[in-house]
């Protein structure tokens, strides 16, 4: 059997055996259907993260109202008498704790948790599976066996609980610990080949299951998506599902709970080393603990050496340098903060190598070295350069006091953008645009202004393409035909002075419409002429300009205009 | 009540009013300025061809799958003898559209043996703006197919046509028309309506009308809605967004510095979400801003425009450069009003 070799020696002190046993234990006493989670902690008994899982909810770190938001959705869930199983779903960045919380508050309130595990992990474990190989052929099948595991653990689970729950009913009371939730949190990639299936299952049981479902997602920004194709609105609405948003843990809150951990667990951990950690981790808790951990364990095995460097007081660059490296979280770096540094360029107040002075007519071109190394921060933002380049043109003229430079950084960003629109070579040529708007704009920005406070804003790019499309599309529809630009900027303005003295007039004669008809003589003017007519004379008339000073005003219109269009 | 330019467009080769040459049937290009009548004469070619039935139009959306599963939504407009496609719709994925769509077309035999023609027609607009690797495209499809189908290619310009799909062509120039030829539609259209229009006032109305025939008909039946009894000295109607930019070109003149220009993108934001052309949004401002230039001043930002523009086709984002042309404007009239200021000193 393979041992997993780095468990042992870093995390310290499960012997073998004990390990051993506890899985036999398990794996005997479990259904297939056991939780997952009740494993794991066995596993990495040792490790921090999990010796310091808080026991009761006053432990938490998380947000305090989020907490009561789920037990009060646990109380009511099983208050109410209601035969349609009840949904909640957890969203939130890895490490908040949302496992965590709803696994002490059901302990609080006596609720088992019933996971469902993927099927695919039993392939992979074949050890586990040893005393039962015909359950393990069972799994090693097609994909489609997965949708059938899902239904019959959800089937299973429900059958099985009002049965049991008609039992305690009639003996033990309504206080019994056996009330049981359903919780789902892997969801493997095989799930979106068939969402429709999916989707369904999730219908089937909303209809006949009779205890209520957690499902837990962990999304970061850029996995958002999983949400929508996972849980639609329409679904959500359906199945009368609620959702519970953790947001990542504030830096404090991290802090704390790591030197109340540190303070536990006897072990000396420098406090700038916790606040290093608390400040890298970007509100993710459990790689935070589990940094500590290693830190902690590494610093046992070279005390020596550390406490010398600390008993010297040598601060030195190298030393925290190297302390950086040991606890920094490698990964992308936020995007709000990766803009900020990007658009807010700090460089040093003086030279520090002394650099060969640049011959007479480039001294203009003159720039103190910059405090960031600009190609770390281009590979650390983790987002298509098409969303960052949307970004920084909508934002960096707040950052800029003379015109002079922002010609210039628009020239670059205009150079980025026909760069960037190739064919060939895609990917190539993305990265290097990104990398020349980014030193575009920080080279182009003379003076950075001070530091009050500028709010990032959302590019109106997408608002306005959106925009565009709607009107493009209403237009078709109306016309009957494609509009070219001329369309646009000839026709249409022109279509509406002439359409709105017309309204008056034909109303107050009363024309009969067919009187129109044959007077047409391009049939596609036919084609407009009934659909004018036909619907409200209010739909054809294109949004009017704002030649006043407030161009703001101007979309309240537009979207009133639309959504008049949509009750239709 | 159907809008003038619409009404009296001609509809047979013979009732157009100027330019009555006509063109016999190899492919065709036909080039000229917008409002100058090319679909009207391609309408028009085609009617003579296949007779009223070109007219029973309907709409179709025509789906296109691209080799990475994406899916295109065009819409066409096509009678049984002919298929009019905007091939633009479809993105950076028009080739496949233009392939498939031809090849559809060239294929597809009409059931009714008596209504078999020779050769159906495809019409597509706005040419000059397909990408390099469609126009390629269409340069072999256009020989494959050549029996059983023909091609009208409808652009502003042919310097955006690459030139092999130029040699296959006949190419028509469609020019704008004279200012004689817009007073002189003017007033039949007028004759026609039983409104009397000084002569003046057509004289007045070609000129605002930059020789664009649709722009002049346009004008001509909003000022008559505004005012009847026509006045030589009215005033003559312009499109919103016109009056717009031009305040916008004011507001560049006015101030220059990094607050300005955002206001100035919130207003070019406002025009693009009209689906104003962003070329003509550049060609436009320039005129506006070249008035309170002195002339040196004038050969720089017209150069600054031209180059901008260039990238505005190169480019996807069409707001970077527009702004950009905005920014180098503000900040070389800075340095001129300083410069100046410092001379008088």
């Amino acid at each position: 059997m393979t041992q997993n070799g780095w468990v042992k020696p870093d995390f310290g002190t499960a012997s073998t055996e004990s390990f051993y046993q506890e899985r036999k234990l398990q794996s005997d006493n479990s259904t297939k259907h056991d939780s997952n989670r009740k494993k794991r902690p066995q596993e990495f008994k040792k490790s921090m993260e999990n010796i310091y899982t808080p026991t009761s909810s006053s432990e938490l770190v998380v947000q305090k109202k989020k907490i009561a938001d789920v037990k009060c959705w646990l109380e009511q869930a099983f208050s109410t008498n209601n035969h349609q199983a009840q949904f909640l779903l957890l969203t939130g960045p890895p490490g908040c704790g949302k496992y965590q919380t709803l696994n002490i508050i059901c302990k609080e309130l006596h609720i088992d948790i019933l996971t469902w595990e993927e099927p695919i992990r039993h392939q992979s474990a074949i050890e586990w599976d040893i005393e039962n190989p015909i359950h393990h052929t069972e799994h090693n099948q097609t994909d489609s066996s997965f949708y059938n595991h899902l239904e019959e653990f959800l089937e299973r689970a429900s059958r099985f609980c009002t049965l049991k729950m008609k039992d305690t009913k009639q003996s033990c009371g309504p206080k019994a610990p056996l009330k049981k939730i359903l919780l789902l949190q892997d969801y493997p990639p095989m799930i979106f080949q068939n969402l429709e299936r999916w989707h369904n299952i999730l219908l089937k049981f909303g209809c006949r299951g009779k205890i209520p479902a957690v499902f837990i997602l962990t999304n970061n920004k850029s996995s958002s998506s999983m949400q929508i194709k996972l849980f639609p609105h329409d679904l959500q609405e359906r199945l009368n599902m609620s959702t519970i948003h953790f947001s990542g843990l504030a830096n404090t809150f991290v802090l704390k709970a790591l030197q109340k951990i540190a303070l536990k667990s006897q072990k000396a951990t420098p406090h700038e080393v916790i606040q290093g950690i608390a400040g890298s981790c970007s509100g993710d808790l459990r790689s935070a603990l589990n940094t500590m951990t290693w830190m902690n364990t590494r610093s046992s095995n070279d005390e020596k050496q550390h406490f010398y460097a600390k008993k010297r007081k040598l601060s030195s660059q190298r030393e925290r340098n190297c302390l950086e490296t040991a606890y920094v979280r490698d990964g992308s770096m936020d995007f709000m903060h990766a803009m900020g540094k990007i658009l807010h360029s700090k460089r040093l107040s003086e030279v520090q190598c002394n650099t060969p002075g640049l011959p007479s007519h480039l001294l203009d071109k003159f720039r103190m070295p910059l405090k960031e190394n600009v190609n770390e921060l281009t590979r650390n933002i983790g987002d298509a350069s098409h969303k960052v380049l949307l970004y920084l043109h909508h934002n960096y003229p707040v950052y800029f006091n003379r015109i002079e430079d922002v010609s210039k950084a628009i020239g670059y960003l205009s150079s980025v953008d026909s760069l960037s629109n190739q064919i060939m070579y895609k990917e190539v040529y993305e990265e290097y645009s990104l990398l020349t708007a980014i030193r575009g704009l920080m080279f182009s920005n003379t003076s950075v202004n001070g530091s009050t406070w500028r709010p990032l804003r959302k590019p109106d790019y997408f608002a306005i393409t959106l925009k565009q499309q709607e009107l493009r599309a209403e237009m078709e529809e109306v016309i009957g035909k494609q509009c070219g630009p001329s369309f646009f900027s000839e026709t249409l303005p022109f279509m509406r002075l002439i359409r709105e003295r017309l309204k008056i007039t034909s109303a107050s004669i009363q024309v009969p419409e067919q009187d129109y008809g044959h007077k047409l003589e391009d049939p596609q003017l036919r084609i407009i002429q009934t659909t004018i007519l036909s619907s409200k004379p209010m739909d054809f008339e294109a949004p009017e300009f704002p030649v006043t000073e407030n161009a703001g005003n101007n979309s309240g219109i537009d979207t009133g205009i639309l959504i008049e269009e949509y009750e239709d | 009540m159907s809008l003038w330019v619409d009404k009296y467009r001609p509809s047979t080769l013979s009732k157009l009013d100027y330019h009555r040459e006509q063109g016999n049937f190899p492919h065709l290009l036909i080039y000229g300025p917008p409002g100058a009548g090319k679909k009207t004469r391609v309408m028009a070619l085609l009617r003579e061809l296949y007779g009223p039935g070109v007219e029973k139009l309907r709409m179709e959306h025509q789906n296109f799958t691209t080799p990475s599963n994406k899916k295109i939504e065009v819409m066409t407009v096509a009678s049984n003898y002919h298929i009019e496609v905007n091939p633009n719709d479809a993105g950076i994925y028009d080739r496949i559209v233009i392939q498939e769509m031809i090849k559809n077309i060239a294929q597809a035999q009409q059931l009714d043996i008596g209504g078999q023609r020779e050769f159906k027609v495809v019409v597509l607009t706005e040419v000059d703006k397909l990408t390099k690797d469609a126009q390629h495209a269409l340069r072999r499809t256009m020989e494959k197919y050549m029996t059983t189908c023909r091609l009208i290619l409808c652009a502003n310009s042919t310097s955006k046509i690459i030139p092999p799909l130029q040699s296959r062509c006949l190419g028509i120039r469609v020019p704008a028309p004279t200012q004689e030829d817009v007073i002189k539609v003017l007033q039949m259209v007028s004759k026609k309506e039983g409104i009397i229009l000084p002569d003046e006032f057509a004289i007045r109305l070609a000129e605002k009308s930059e020789r664009n025939l649709r722009r002049a008909l346009l004008m001509l039946e909003a000022c008559k809605v505004q005012q009847y009894p026509l006045n030589a000295k009215q005033e003559i109607v312009e499109p919103d967004w016109e009056v717009y930019l031009r305040e916008t070109g004011q507001k560049m003149v006015s101030e220059q510095s990094p607050k300005a220009l955002l206001e100035v993108r919130g207003r070019i934001y406002e025009l693009l979400s009209h689906c104003i052309a962003p070329e003509m949004i550049i060609k436009k401002l320039l005129r506006e801003i070249l008035k309170n230039c002195d002339g040196q001043l004038k050969a720089e930002i017209t150069s600054m425009a031209a180059y901008y523009e260039h990238r505005l086709c190169l480019g996807s984002k069409v707001i970077f450069h527009i702004e950009a042309f905005i920014a180098k404007f503000m900040a070389i009239y800075k340095r001129f009003l300083e410069e100046s200021f410092a001379n008088m000193m």
